[in-house]
């Protein structure tokens, strides 16, 4: 289903001037944040078509509703291996920024709302471009 | 803050039977279990009758879920007065030693309700459960096999360990998971389709082929489940499209994708979206 959510993702991105640029993941375990093979298959894909892709993994053990600091790890491609850039409030366009929204957005629980391609496939109705929440975000820019 | 009443203007017979709903369905929506939970607790309790002690008993998981240990703690006070030597109430116990992550406590403690019941299955599924959320997936899948050996008719268990064995990617072993499922359950069609699923992951031709006829089979038992039909696309396109099949299966194959598609297409249509796909 992984293949069936890049390819329409995908689509959908080409007729809308979009593209995939990268991966995100949070696993499972809190004091687990490393990338794992699902997540190297799904970013390789993905650099197939875009060479600057990157993997952002989630520091689950770090994850405030403040979020006060960036938390995630963030690999990009060299030479066939991911590679872990360090990442400060400069590695974001606006932190400060993403930083208010996030956190206003999780004070909300704008997560009970969130629809992923999974939420999709069990109802085409649920939305993945997740309009809904797009709009708050535009809303609290 | 408002109450949860105040908010969706709903009386406290209503909280009840949401939360009941919630516990037929086993949902995990354990946020907004705490906030019906909680209130309904402390401000309806009297009124509860009997079911307080099943309502105390979602609510702390809940609870635990939410890192609330103060109402998990209180909902557990509750249902040790209560029911002071119960089993079902340590393994409560247990869990809440298990949110705190003082594992070693939480072992000890599920290992002393198997020394008074050695068929306390609930304390074994524990136990394992702390292998898991400790990343010990060999041992845990080590003990689920040694567990299943005695209780071989144990479905949630069976599906626990599909799901062990496609996360350390051993998928002729999850399939074989899932084919004891399919056996006792053949009319469930999510069992066959994440067999499906599973089998289109190990590829080659003929993993190809099961598959697809397992996406089938899937559609035939529910023809919404979306999963199967796009399995179905997906699976007899990559066989048609293989160098090594005959021209009858590719032209079967080519068939079978061609009607994939158009129900995909029909089954967005029908839907009031504003996605529009072309497949």
């Amino acid at each position: 289903m992984l293949e069936v959510a890049l390819t329409l993702i995908d689509t959908w991105c080409k007729e809308n001037n979009y593209i995939i640029s990268g991966y995100y993941q949070a696993n499972e375990r809190s004091k687990d944040s490393r990338v794992n093979q699902v997540a190297e298959k799904v970013a390789s894909r993905i650099s197939d078509n875009f060479s600057e892709a990157a993997i952002v993994m989630v520091d689950n053990s770090r994850l405030t509703v403040s979020c006060f600091e960036p938390i995630v790890n963030i690999y990009d491609h060299h030479e066939n291996k991911w590679k872990h850039r360090d990442v400060t409030v400069d590695s974001f366009e606006d932190w400060n920024e993403a930083q208010k929204i996030t956190s206003a957005l999780l004070e909300s629980r704008c997560y009970e709302n969130l629809i992923d391609f999974d939420n999709h496939l069990d109802d085409l109705r649920n939305d993945w471009t997740n309009p809904v929440i797009n709009k708050s975000v535009l809303d609290l820019c | 803050m408002a109450s949860v009443s105040e908010l969706y203007d709903v009386g406290w017979e209503e909280m009840r039977d949401k939360l009941r709903k919630w516990r037929e369905d086993n949902s995990r929506n354990s946020e907004q279990i705490v906030d019906v939970g909680e209130e309904l607790i402390s401000d309806h309790s009297s009124k509860l009758g009997d079911d307080i002690w099943i309502i105390y008993e979602q609510v702390m998981i809940a609870a635990l879920d939410c890192s609330r240990d103060d109402l998990a703690l209180t909902c557990l006070q509750e249902l040790r007065k209560q029911f002071p030597d119960s089993h079902r109430v340590k393994r409560l116990t247990g869990m809440r030693l298990e949110a705190l992550e003082r594992y070693d406590d939480a072992n000890k403690h599920y290992d002393a309700i198997l020394q008074e019941d050695p068929t306390n299955t609930a304390a074994r599924k524990r136990k394992i459960s702390i292998l898991k959320a400790q990343g010990k997936s060999t041992e845990a899948i080590r003990e689920l096999n040694e567990y299943l050996e005695q209780f071989v008719g144990d479905q949630e268990a069976w599906h626990e360990l599909s799901e062990l064995y496609i996360n350390e990617h051993d998928y002729g072993k999850a399939a074989f998971c899932l084919e004891e499922l399919m056996m006792t359950n053949p009319h469930n069609h999510l069992y066959c389709e994440q067999y499906a699923e599973v089998k289109y992951t190990q590829g080659g031709l003929e993993n190809l082929e099961l598959s697809r006829k397992y996406f089938a089979q899937a559609l035939r038992l529910n023809n919404r489940n979306m999963r199967a039909l796009f399995g179905l696309y997906m699976s007899a396109s990559h066989i048609a499209a293989s160098p090594k099949v005959s021209a009858k299966m590719k032209k079967d194959n080519m068939k079978y994708a061609t009607w994939a598609a158009a129900q995909i297409n029909r089954a967005y249509k029908n839907r009031p979206i504003n996605l529009t796909i072309n497949v």
